[in-house]
């Protein structure tokens, strides 16, 4: 549908008939000052597409002048029909009316359903056709209405899009499917899907742990039960069979057999032990005849042999006494070779003796000599020690000398400094021959020399007189050359010199003498280290001279021919005494051989001796030996006898510890049953006790009760699970289609609305909440911005752009709608105002856009066609 | 010689506390089982017996409170013309000596303990031969020791035992405890009055199952019942007649749908038509086959009608698949996101390679999500 011109008659301030006519495609923009009827046309064109024309509501009543009338409305429309004019008149007379050129086309109710079906939607029914905006109406969320409920809002922006919306998202049937299916599954869980306290689903959870802990008690108690009745059967069994006579009986008898049994044993064992005495008496027998035997046979042997021994050594005696005499001759040889030795050798120590207290007089006397000598050098180097060390004393010291030419050298320093700032003089002569000038009282100026004038100088000039020359005051330099020179006078006179020449001639003296005490000491130190005194000491002590008594030094005898005939001497000495002490060991040694000798003959006649005293007292002793033998016999005999006796009996013996343990085991048999009758009859009145108690209480039904209880409770929770599960996957599934419903659905309005958005922003995207199907983040510049905390231009734009696109979409979908903006872009600042004209322009191509604004200025910009309030005449129909 | 009269029952199980059916049930149970000593008391006067063989499990456990065993003894006690010959089964057998020998101590005289194999004097010319359990599990089979039981001649034998004939498996008995089929034969008895089976059962002419005389599961449907046994004579077969004396009537029963059904109308005619006799009925229905889901919808609507009638109702859907018709999906939406998610849970529900359990959680969310919308019509 696409608007052609409006006549407008009795509508507010138009009571006169107005037209605006030339209503083009594209942008049309009707401008003009406030209270000039823009907001009148929007409502008048408003109420003639959705107020019928019989309705007296309040907007078709703000229709009436002041003056009264009949408010008339009427426009011309282009459909895919044709041209039609549509007229409606309220509240006197009204009318209703469609026509196409003259022709009417529909009337009354009928032109109603004609002009509702241009503004409605396809095949779900619900409005859709115009999209008007009027200031104040341009919020997405309430904006300026901030009473105003979201969904109302939503109605305002998608009035014309709510059926296709509802119908793809299934609406507020699925809104109440869904809630019904949320508060079914809030009952069993919470919002993180654990089971809700206090809920029937946590109720059967905790049921089941309950009776899933009480079964696992009873079952306790109903096997402890069990256990305690099997366990008193056995008992009871048990404490029969322990009961039963005929046991009791065997047991006694048993008792008694191995009592028996080990009295036997116990004297079969005496038994044993007497043939063991026997036995071993036997033994001894046999051992002693044994042992005589042995010892006559014994003392026999002994007598012989002792026979032979008696013999042997008397033989050895008699050698021994022949080597002992042999030796003491020999002893008695070396002794006296010896002695002869000793006599020598004692001479040549004499000898010797004698020559060294000789030489040691000798000696004496050339000390004594020496020492004198020596002494008197060194008195001598005492003397001259004093005199050179007085010389030396004299005389200025190095440092002193040091001083002196230290102070020469500045003198002449100063000097010099006063010559070369003296005057100087070069007198050149205007011929050879002409007369010399002359110092006052000195010498001649030679031609061409310079001659300095440090002190100034009266200069005679022959012919021409005197010419003074006067150096400058220069008191600084003379000063110091006085005080150098100053300074040397004090050093010459603590010297002791009147010239520097004699200073040093002193300096050099003093020197010299240094150097010879030097040498006087070193002499001395060589012949007294130690002092004089010392050197005399040593020579007192030597005492006086015997020289006198003393034979000379050229008269002592030849020392070495001395000691040569000592040393022979002594070695045969040492030869004499290994001799005599060789001589000597042997005569010892052959004296106790012999001593030996004798002590083994008669030794060995002692035992010869005994052992006949032995034998004595047998006449025979041979026979004595057979009847001996013969008795050993006759023991062994018995002793066999006795200890196969003894043996027999031990193979018999019964084990007495086998015996033993059977008596134990018989008593512990009947002491073990004794106290396991006792211990029976305790557990047992346990048991018996414990039975009573659980038997009353009917555990095992109480058990198969709580079973069954358990298995309900396990159906139950298993119910409420699958209710859980259930209800969440429906949940899910629908929470899952109503948005690929709403993504399908406003995929193509975003695909529309984002060239729009780019043209006020490069890179703004705008989102849709899933719950009011508005728009609400944009995001610029990769920032995210709630739609509310934006400014009023900024939503007011997009509410704009958002409505161009929902017209574009259904004028794709063969059903175009006019846009109709009463001032619509009021908070828009200027720049914006241009791109959102582009933003019009773009949308414009194949829609219609109507434009009313007071902004004459701003609105100039828009372009498109200028549309103006002309006067007109009423339509035939409503005339 | 006077025929011998007596009532044959077992498997009484007093003290079993039915704790998996809802409260509003479970004392009724409780108290019809003990209730039962005097129906089963009542069946004999009116079948002239004045006996009744109870051949096992009269307890539900081996030691049941004491409130248990006092009141039934005290129930047997009240008729003193009528004796009670009580077995030790496997729930209650001789393994159980604080019971029996609480009993023993305060049973009255018209109430006998079989504690051992030894034959009793039933009644003149009528002797008893007992197989009591001594212990849960015995291991053999006990009645061959009844064949070694002397008994004078030309007197009645009648056996009394516990145990399976077949592998009943209601305790998983080993094969060498199943007692030998032909046994009454084997042993020279006129009859032999068994327990263990809790269904009524003739092995042969001579051997039966008494079966609980009230019953306590679904896996016996309909009312308990004992026999009346008379023994004209040895060599005579027996007369048995069966006696109904449970009060609760116990029915397992399928609902097979198609999707084509009025599932609602299939259910109530599958209900016990006397709606007052429903008040001791227990009811479960397995539905099995396939229903849409407006027919699901209808058939718990159904159920849920009709739930308060019985004692217990239970209304099984676990077998029964959804039907996912188009219209179905269109009630859902035609289109948009309640459609796709409709369709989502469809696919799901009938995908073949995921596993049994998403499907059915896929399915009963699509039933879910129906009843939501359909509610919301409404």
């Amino acid at each position: 549908m696409r608007l052609c011109s409006i006549t407008l008659h009795d509508v507010r301030r138009f009571t006169d008939t107005v037209r605006i006519e030339g209503i083009g495609p594209g942008v049309s923009v009707l401008t003009a000052p406030n209270e000039q009827g823009k907001s009148t046309l929007f409502d008048a064109l408003q109420a003639l597409f959705f107020q019928p024309h019989s309705s007296k509501a309040r907007e078709v009543k703000s229709l009436r002048p002041h003056a009264g009338g009949a408010p008339v409305v009427s426009a011309e429309i282009e459909t895919g029909e044709g041209r039609f004019r549509i007229t409606k008149r309220w509240l006197s007379r009204p009318i209703a009316e469609v026509r196409q050129d003259s022709r009417l086309v529909a009337k009354g109710d009928v032109a109603e359903e004609w002009i509702a079906a241009q503004v409605r939607a396809g095949a779900h029914g619900g409005p859709a056709g115009l999209l008007w905006v009027r200031q104040g109406l341009t919020a997405l969320d309430g904006g300026e209405k901030s009473d105003k409920p979201a969904r109302l809002v939503r109605r305002d922006l998608l009035s014309s899009v709510a059926g296709e919306v509802d119908a793809m998202t299934g609406g507020r049937r699925m809104e109440r499917a869904r809630g019904r299916c949320e508060a079914e599954l809030g009952d069993l869980v919470t919002n993180s899907g654990k089971s809700k306290a206090g809920g029937p689903l946590k109720a059967a959870e905790d049921e089941l742990v309950t009776l899933e802990g009480r079964h696992a008690e009873l079952s306790r108690l109903s096997e402890e039960m069990r256990g305690a009745l099997e366990e008193r059967r056995r008992l009871r069994r048990e404490s029969d069979e322990l009961h039963d006579p005929a046991q009791s009986e065997a047991a006694r008898i048993r008792l008694e057999d191995v009592r028996g049994a080990l009295e036997s044993a116990k004297r079969h064992a005496e038994r044993l032990d007497q043939a063991g005495e026997l036995t071993e008496t036997a033994r001894k027998a046999r051992d002693h005849a044994a042992e005589r035997l042995a010892a006559l046979r014994k003392g026999r042997a002994a007598l012989a042999e002792c026979s032979r021994n008696v013999d042997d050594t008397v033989n050895a005696e008699a050698e021994a006494s022949q080597s002992a005499t042999d030796a003491e001759a020999a002893r008695a040889n070396a002794s006296r070779a010896l002695t002869a030795a000793r006599k020598v050798v004692a001479e040549a120590e004499q000898s010797l003796r004698q020559l060294a207290s000789a030489e040691r007089a000798a000696e004496a006397r050339k000390r004594r000599k020496a020492l004198s000598a020596q002494i008197d050098n060194a008195r001598t180097l005492h003397k001259n020690l004093r005199s050179a060390q007085s010389t030396a004393s004299a005389g200025p010291t190095d440092k002193a000398l040091a001083a002196l030419e230290a102070a020469v050298n500045d003198l002449r320093v100063q000097e010099a400094l006063q010559e070369q700032s003296a005057p100087w003089v070069t007198m050149r002569y205007a011929r050879p021959e002409a007369p010399r000038a002359r110092l006052a009282g000195g010498a001649e100026l030679e031609d061409g020399k310079a001659v300095a004038l440090p002190r100034g100088a009266d200069i005679e000039l022959p012919g021409l007189g005197t010419l003074a020359v006067n150096p400058g005051t220069r008191a600084d330099s003379d000063d110091a050359l006085a005080a150098a020179r100053a300074t040397l006078e004090a050093r010459l006179a603590a010297i002791g010199a009147s010239t520097a020449e004699k200073a040093r001639a002193m300096g050099a003296a003093r020197r010299q003498a240094e150097t010879k005490l030097r040498e006087i000491r070193a002499a001395l130190a060589a012949v007294a280290p130690d002092g004089v005194a010392t050197l005399e000491a040593e020579l007192a002590a030597l005492g006086e001279s015997d020289d006198a008594a003393g034979q000379p030094d050229t008269d002592l005898p030849d020392r070495n021919a001395i000691e040569l005939a000592l040393s022979e001497a002594r070695s045969t000495l040492d030869a004499a005494d290994r001799a005599a002490e060789r001589a000597v060991a042997l005569a010892q040694a052959a004296s106790i051989g012999l001593a030996r000798a004798t002590a083994g003959r008669e030794a060995a006649e002692r035992r010869l001796a005994e052992a006949k005293a032995a034998l004595s007292e047998f006449a025979d002793a041979e026979l004595e030996e057979n009847q001996r033998a013969e008795a050993l016999r006759e023991a062994e005999a018995h002793f066999s006898d006795a200890a196969a006796k003894a043996k027999r009996l031990a193979e018999a013996a019964p084990d007495l510890a086998v015996v033993d343990a059977a008596v134990r085991r018989a008593q512990s048999v009947v002491a073990a049953n004794e106290a396991r009758l006792r211990e029976l009859d305790r557990r047992l009145a346990e048991l018996d006790t414990l039975i009573d108690v659980r038997a009353g209480e009917g555990i095992e039904e109480e058990l198969a009760d709580t079973a069954e209880r358990l298995a309900r409770a396990r159906e139950r929770l298993d119910q409420l699970t699958f209710e859980r599960d259930m209800l969440s996957l429906l949940r899910a599934e629908l929470d899952t289609a109503r948005t690929a419903a709403r993504e399908h659905y406003f995929k193509p309005v975003t695909r529309e609305l984002q060239p729009l958005l780019n043209i006020l922003w490069p890179d703004a995207v705008l989102s849709f909440d899933d719950e009011t199907v508005l728009p609400s983040v944009l995001v610029r510049n990769g920032q995210e911005e709630p739609i509310d905390v934006l400014s009023g231009g900024t939503r007011e734009q997009i509410a704009l752009l958002v409505r161009l696109a929902f017209a574009r979409l259904l004028a794709r979908g063969g059903r175009p709608a006019p846009i109709i903006l009463d001032d619509a872009l009021v908070f828009t600042d200027d720049d914006r105002i241009e791109r959102m004209f582009d933003a019009l322009h773009r949308q414009a191509d194949d829609m219609q856009i109507l434009v009313l604004s007071c902004r004459q200025r701003a609105f100039r910009a828009l372009g498109g066609t200028a549309l103006g309030f002309v006067r007109g005449a009423l339509p035939e129909e409503a005339a | 010689m006077d025929p011998v009269r007596f009532i044959h029952s077992a498997d009484l199980h007093l003290g079993k506390r039915f704790a998996r059916y809802p409260e509003e049930i479970r004392g009724r149970l409780i108290e019809a089982r003990h209730n039962i000593l005097g129906r089963l008391a009542r069946a004999a006067r009116e079948a002239g017996a004045a006996h009744v063989l109870l051949a096992g499990d009269i307890f539900d456990t081996e030691t049941p409170s004491r409130r248990i065993w006092q009141q039934a003894i005290a129930a047997m006690a009240a008729d003193a013309e009528v004796h009670w010959w009580l077995l030790p089964g496997n729930h209650d057998s001789l393994a159980a000596e604080a019971l029996w020998d609480s009993i023993a101590a305060q049973a009255p005289a018209n109430v006998h303990l079989l504690t051992t194999s030894e034959a009793v004097e039933l009644a003149p010319g009528a002797m008893l031969l007992p197989a009591p359990l001594p212990r849960r599990r015995p291991g053999r089979d006990l009645t061959a020791v009844i064949g070694e039981t002397p008994t004078p001649d030309g007197v009645l034998r009648i056996g009394l035992a516990h145990g399976p004939i077949l592998d009943f498996s209601e305790d998983g008995q080993a094969a060498d405890e199943i007692i030998a089929p032909d046994r009454a034969d084997q042993a020279g008895l006129d009859y032999l009055a068994l327990g263990d089976w809790h269904g009524q059962m003739c092995i042969n002419a001579r051997t039966w199952y008494s079966g609980t005389p009230e019953r306590d599961g679904f896996r016996h449907e309909g009312r308990g019942a004992c026999l009346a046994v008379t023994l004209d004579g040895p060599a005579v077969e027996p007369e048995i007649r069966p006696v109904e004396i449970g009060q609760f009537h116990w029915q397992e029963s399928a609902l097979a749908l198609l999707p084509g059904q009025d599932a609602a109308l299939v259910l109530r005619d599958a209900l016990p038509p006397d709606r007052r006799a429903r008040r001791d009925h227990l009811l479960r229905l397995r539905a099995t086959g396939r229903a849409s889901l407006a027919g699901q919808a209808a058939l718990h609507v159904a159920a849920d009608e009709v739930e308060g009638d019985f004692g217990h109702f239970e209304f099984v859907t676990d077998a029964l698949a959804t039907e996912f018709e188009q219209a179905d999906l269109d009630a859902i939406d035609r289109v948009g996101a309640l459609r796709i998610a409709a369709e989502k849970l469809a696919a799901s529900a009938r995908d073949a390679e995921g596993s049994a359990e998403s499907r059915r959680l896929a399915e009963a969310a699509l039933n879910r999500l129906y009843s939501y919308l359909m509610e919301e019509r409404e």
